[in-house]
C-alpha cells in the first residue's frame, strides 16, 4: 500500500497539463486546451472513486427576479442531454445511478454549484463522460423543465415551512440591500414560478464552461490514468469567446441595526442575530467561527450555560456560510414557551458585550481540539473530503484545507474581543424575530 | 474494509484496526426494552442527558471541561428503548476519554439539581416536536399499528410532557442498572493497542449477571381497510405523509429479503432509482422526494413497511393517487427482469461503496451484530439478498403490499384537503 502511495505522489509531467501546485497529498493541474482545473488525491485500496465538478456559479450570480436560477439549472443537469436524446435514452446521469447504484447528487450555494458521483472505480470514464456532456449539451425545453420546476417548488416549500429557514431568508434580504447574497439559493417562490427555458439557457451558456470549473478526483485511481482520461474526455471542450459575467455589487455601509419579523400560526418562537463578516477563508471568518463555537457549541458553551441550562431557551445555534464575499453569520435561539424575544435579546447582547479574556481563553484550546477531531472523522471518506475541498475551492484557495489547525492556533482572546467590538456592534447587526401565534 | 468480531461476557464486539489512524471511534448500543410505558419513555428522555451530567468524582462542569479539552465527543441517545453511546477521540487523548467513559458508566450521580434542570430542558425540547409534521406522521402510523406495550408505541407529546416531571432519581438509577445488565453491542475502530485497552475497560464495566430477556413484543395489528390519520399543523407549507402497513415476516423469514428487494424497486431510500422517484417525482413533478423501506424489524419482532413523502396541499390528492397507483402496479404486476438485474447491480454497488466510509461500514456492521449475526452470516445474508429470484420478489410484493389495506398518515396544512383525504380512504380503486 505504501509503495502504491509513493508511486502516485511521484512528480511527473502529463502532456497537455500545467502542474499548478502540490500541497501535501493533493495536486492541482490545469488543462492547457481549455483551462479546466483538476484536483487529484489518491486513496488506495478502497475500490471507490469520488468525482466532483464544481462550477464557479451560484446564487450570487443571479439578478433580481431570477433568484434561484442557479439551483434550478442544477436540477436540469439531471435531465437528458443532447447525446442522450440522440441515443434515445433517459438522462445519462440518472441512468448511471439506476444501472450501477452509484451515489450521485448536486448542490448549489452562494458562490458555486457542485455535482458529485461516488462509484466503483471501473466506472471512472463513464462518470467523466456524463460530466463533460452536461457541461455543454444540456437540453432546456418545457417538456423537461416544467415537471422539474414543480419539484423545485416542492423543495422550496419544504424549506420555507421551517421557521429557521424562513427567518434566515428574511434576515438575508434585510441585511443585504445591494449584494446578491441577499437571497437564499433556492430563490423566491414567485421567481421560481416565472422561470423560462430561455432564462435558464442564457444562464447555462454564461457559466457552464471548462474555464469556470474544477473537477476533483479523489479515490482509488492512479494519477496518470486519471489525468489521461480527463484530458481525453474534457480536453476538446471549448470556452465561449465571451468572459464569465460577474455581478460586482458592493454592499453599502450599514448605519444602524436592521430588524425583521415573521409571524405565523406556530408554537415556535425564534430570535436570531445576523452578524456581518468578511468572506471565507479570511482570518475574520475563522475568528467568527471560533467565537460562535465558544458561544453555542455544546452544553459547556457560554449561551448554553446561561440560557439553556436556566430553561429560558430550548437551544442556541451558530451558523457561518462558506461564501467568498462579505457575508452574514447567524446566532439563532429557540425560545422556551413563555419566554419573550426582547428579554433574550437583551440578555444575549449583555452576555456578548461582557465577554472577557478570562472567559474566552479556556475555550480556545477546546475549539481547536474539537475542530481537529471533526476533521479526522470527516476525512475518512472520499465523498466527505470532496465536500470539504469544494468550499475552499469555491472561495479561492483549496490549500487552506490543510491549514485550519495553524490558523486556529494563531487566534488569541484579544483577536476575539476585537471581533466582538467590531462585528457585534449594534449598528452592524440584523435582528430577526420569528413570532409564533399559537 | 476488514473487520473482526470477538466476544466478551455479554458483549459482542466488532472491530476495525488501523495502525496509522489518528482517530478512535466506538459505538455501544444496549436494548433495554421490556414493555412500553409513558413513564418509562419519559425516564429514557431524561436519562440521555442525565448520564452526562456528573459522575462520582466530577460534577457536570468538571466532566464537560475535561471532555472538551480532549476535543472528543460522547453522545447518548435513545430510540425505541435502544440506548446508543457514541464516542470519538483523537489517539493522544484516549486515556482521558476512557477515564470519562468509565466514570459515566460506573458512577453517574443523577444529582437532584441536575435532574430538575434536565426535566425542564426535555419539556422544552418536546415542545418543538409538536410542529414536527414528518415525525408526527410516522408516530401516528406506529401508534395505530402496534399494541400499547410495544416498543414502537409512543405517547402524545403532551402526555410525555406531563410525565417528565415525575421522573425520579431512583428510576434513573434503575434504568442505568438495566443498561449495565443487558447485552452490549460494540463496534469500534482504532489501533490494535487502543482496541485491546478498550476491550479491557468494557469487560470491567459490564455487570456480571445474566441479562433479562423478557421483551414485550406484539405482532402489528392487521388492517382490513384503508385508514387515514390527519393532523393539522398550519405553520407548515407541505403535507408530510407516512404511508404503510404491517409486515409480518422478520429478518430470517423466507419472504423478508425478497420483499426488501421489491420495496427497493418501488422506492429505494435515497437517490433517484426507485419507481416512485422515477414517476411521482421525475415524470409527474409532484414531490421533491418519495422513498420506501421496511421499518423497525428487530430480530424476531415484526415491523412494517413505509413510504415517506410530502406534497403541496393542492397536489396531495394527485400525489397520493399516483403513489397508490404505483403500489397497485408493483403489487399486481410485479417487477420486471430488467429491474431485477438493475437492482442487483445497485444493491451490490451499495456494498462496494461502504469501503469508502469507515463510519458507514461500522454502522452497517453494528446493525447486523445487533441482530445476532456473525461476520460469515452477514456475508451470507447480503449474498442472499442479491440472489433472490423474480418469482420470490413478486410473490412477496403481492402478499404484503395491498393498496386497499394500509394507513395514510398526514400532517401539515391539511385543513383544505381533509375531505379529499377522507374520501381517498374510502376509495378502493385508486384510479377512480
Amino acid at each position: 500500500m505504501l509503495k502504491k502511495q509513493k508511486n502516485s505522489l511521484t512528480k511527473f509531467s502529463v502532456p497537455g497539463y500545467v502542474h499548478v501546485r502540490t500541497v501535501h497529498d493533493i495536486s492541482e493541474y490545469k488543462l492547457k486546451s481549455n483551462g479546466l482545473s483538476v484536483l487529484y488525491k489518491y486513496i488506495p485500496d478502497t475500490g471507490v472513486i469520488t468525482t466532483n465538478i464544481t462550477y464557479q456559479v451560484g446564487a450570487k450570480d443571479e439578478i433580481a427576479g431570477e433568484t434561484g436560477l442557479a439551483h434550478m439549472l442544477e436540477h436540469m443537469l439531471f435531465k437528458p442531454t443532447k447525446p442522450d436524446l440522440i441515443k434515445k435514452i433517459d438522462s445519462s446521469a440518472m441512468q448511471f445511478e439506476r444501472e450501477t447504484g452509484c451515489t450521485l447528487n448536486a448542490n448549489t450555494w452562494q458562490d458555486r454549484t457542485t455535482y458529485f458521483f461516488s462509484y466503483p472505480k471501473e466506472h471512472f470514464a463513464r462518470a467523466l463522460t456524463i460530466e463533460a456532456e452536461r457541461m455543454v449539451e444540456v437540453v432546456l425545453t418545457d417538456k423537461e423543465f416544467l415537471p422539474e420546476r414543480n419539484n423545485v417548488l416542492s423543495e422550496h416549500d419544504m424549506y420555507f415551512g421551517d421557521p429557521q429557514f424562513a427567518l434566515n431568508q428574511a434576515m438575508m434580504a434585510t441585511a443585504f440591500h445591494s449584494h446578491p447574497y441577499g437571497h437564499e439559493t433556492i430563490g423566491f417562490r414567485h421567481d421560481i414560478e416565472t422561470y423560462t427555458p430561455a432564462k435558464l439557457e442564457r444562464f447555462y451558456r454564461n457559466f457552464y464552461r471548462p474555464d469556470n470549473a474544477t473537477i476533483m478526483v479523489i479515490g482509488d485511481i492512479d494519477k496518470k490514468t486519471a489525468l489521461t482520461e480527463i484530458k481525453r474526455i474534457f480536453g476538446h471542450l471549448e470556452n465561449p469567446t465571451t468572459s464569465v459575467p460577474r455581478i460586482t455589487a458592493v454592499e453599502p455601509k450599514q448605519e444602524g441595526v436592521r430588524r425583521v419579523s415573521i409571524v405565523r400560526p406556530s408554537s415556535i418562537n425564534l430570535l436570531s442575530f445576523g452578524i456581518k463578516h468578511e468572506g471565507m477563508p479570511s482570518k475574520e471568518w475563522f475568528l467568527l467561527s471560533t467565537l460562535l463555537a465558544i458561544l453555542t457549541y455544546g452544553p459547556e458553551s457560554v449561551l448554553n450555560r446561561a440560557l439553556v441550562d436556566t430553561g429560558l431557551v430550548t437551544s442556541v445555534e451558530g451558523s457561518l456560510n462558506p461564501g467568498a464575499d462579505m457575508n452574514m453569520a447567524t446566532l439563532t435561539i429557540t425560545l422556551a414557551p413563555g419566554t419573550k424575544h426582547e428579554v433574550i435579546e437583551n440578555k444575549v447582547t449583555t452576555l456578548i458585550a461582557g465577554l472577557t479574556a478570562n472567559v474566552i481563553t479556556p475555550f480556545l484550546k477546546k475549539v481547536i481540539a474539537h475542530t481537529l477531531t471533526d476533521e479526522y472523522v470527516n476525512r475518512t471518506s472520499s465523498l466527505y473530503i470532496a465536500m470539504e475541498l469544494t468550499e475552499y475551492t469555491a472561495t479561492g484557495d483549496w490549500s487552506v484545507y490543510f491549514d485550519t489547525e495553524k490558523i486556529l492556533q494563531a487566534i488569541t482572546a484579544k483577536d476575539l474581543l476585537a471581533l466582538v467590538k467590531k462585528n457585534f456592534d449594534q449598528s452592524q447587526l440584523t435582528i430577526g424575530y420569528f413570532i409564533g401565534t399559537k | 474494509m476488514q473487520f473482526e468480531t470477538s466476544t466478551l461476557p455479554h458483549i459482542t464486539v466488532g472491530t476495525h484496526t488501523d495502525e496509522k489512524t489518528k482517530l478512535f471511534t466506538l459505538t455501544l448500543s444496549v436494548d433495554i426494552h421490556a414493555s412500553y410505558t409513558i413513564a418509562g419513555n419519559a425516564v429514557e428522555y431524561v436519562y440521555s442527558e442525565a448520564l452526562l451530567a456528573g459522575t462520582g468524582s466530577l460534577n457536570r462542569s468538571q466532566f464537560l471541561d475535561k471532555l472538551n479539552k480532549t476535543g472528543g465527543s460522547l453522545t447518548v441517545s435513545f430510540n425505541r428503548s435502544i440506548l446508543t453511546i457514541d464516542l470519538r477521540s483523537q489517539i493522544e487523548y484516549l486515556t482521558t476519554i476512557h477515564q470519562l467513559f468509565k466514570a459515566l458508566m460506573s458512577e453517574p450521580t443523577f444529582l437532584p439539581t441536575e435532574i430538575a434542570r434536565i426535566k425542564k430542558n426535555v419539556h422544552n425540547d418536546l415542545e418543538l416536536q409538536k410542529e414536527d409534521a414528518r415525525g408526527w406522521a410516522q408516530r401516528a402510523l406506529e401508534q395505530t399499528l402496534f399494541g400499547s406495550t410495544d416498543r414502537r408505541q409512543s405517547a402524545s407529546i403532551t402526555e410525555l410532557q406531563k410525565n417528565v416531571p415525575t421522573v425520579t432519581r431512583q428510576q434513573l438509577t434503575a434504568l442505568h442498572e438495566r443498561v449495565l445488565a443487558q447485552p452490549w453491542i460494540v463496534t469500534q475502530s482504532g489501533t490494535k493497542a487502543m482496541i485491546e485497552s478498550t476491550n479491557k475497560l468494557l469487560a470491567s464495566l459490564k455487570a456480571k449477571r445474566e441479562p433479562d430477556t423478557t421483551i414485550s413484543a406484539h405482532l402489528p395489528k392487521t388492517l382490513e381497510r384503508r385508514i387515514v390519520l390527519i393532523k393539522s399543523i398550519p405553520s407548515k407549507h407541505n403535507v408530510e405523509f407516512s404511508i404503510g402497513a404491517p409486515l409480518l415476516p422478520t429478518l430470517h423469514h423466507p419472504d423478508y429479503l425478497p420483499f426488501v428487494f421489491g420495496l427497493a424497486v418501488l422506492g429505494k431510500w435515497g437517490g433517484f432509482a426507485g419507481r416512485l422517484m422515477s414517476t411521482v417525482r421525475e415524470k409527474e413533478g409532484l414531490t421533491y422526494g418519495i422513498y420506501a423501506r421496511t421499518e423497525s424489524v428487530y430480530g424476531s419482532e415484526a415491523g412494517y413497511w413505509r413510504i415517506m413523502t410530502f406534497f403541496a396541499p393542492e397536489k396531495a390528492k394527485t400525489g397520493l393517487t399516483s403513489t397508490l397507483r404505483e403500489i397497485t402496479n408493483i403489487s399486481q404486476k410485479g417487477v420486471t427482469d430488467k429491474e431485477m438485474a438493475r437492482f442487483k447491480a445497485i444493491l451490490n454497488t451499495q456494498q462496494s461503496l461502504l469501503n469508502d466510509s469507515l463510519l458507514s461500514s461500522l454502522s452497517d456492521l453494528h446493525s447486523y451484530l445487533s441482530e445476532g449475526f456473525t461476520l460469515d452470516q452477514v456475508a451470507e445474508y447480503k449474498a442472499r439478498l442479491l440472489n433472490v429470484t423474480k418469482a420470490e420478489v413478486n410473490e412477496a410484493l403481492k402478499k404484503y403490499l395491498n393498496p386497499d389495506k394500509l394507513i395514510i398518515s398526514a400532517a401539515g396544512p391539511v385543513e383544505k384537503i381533509k375531505k379529499e383525504l377522507i374520501q381517498l380512504a374510502k376509495t378502493a380503486d385508486p384510479k377512480s
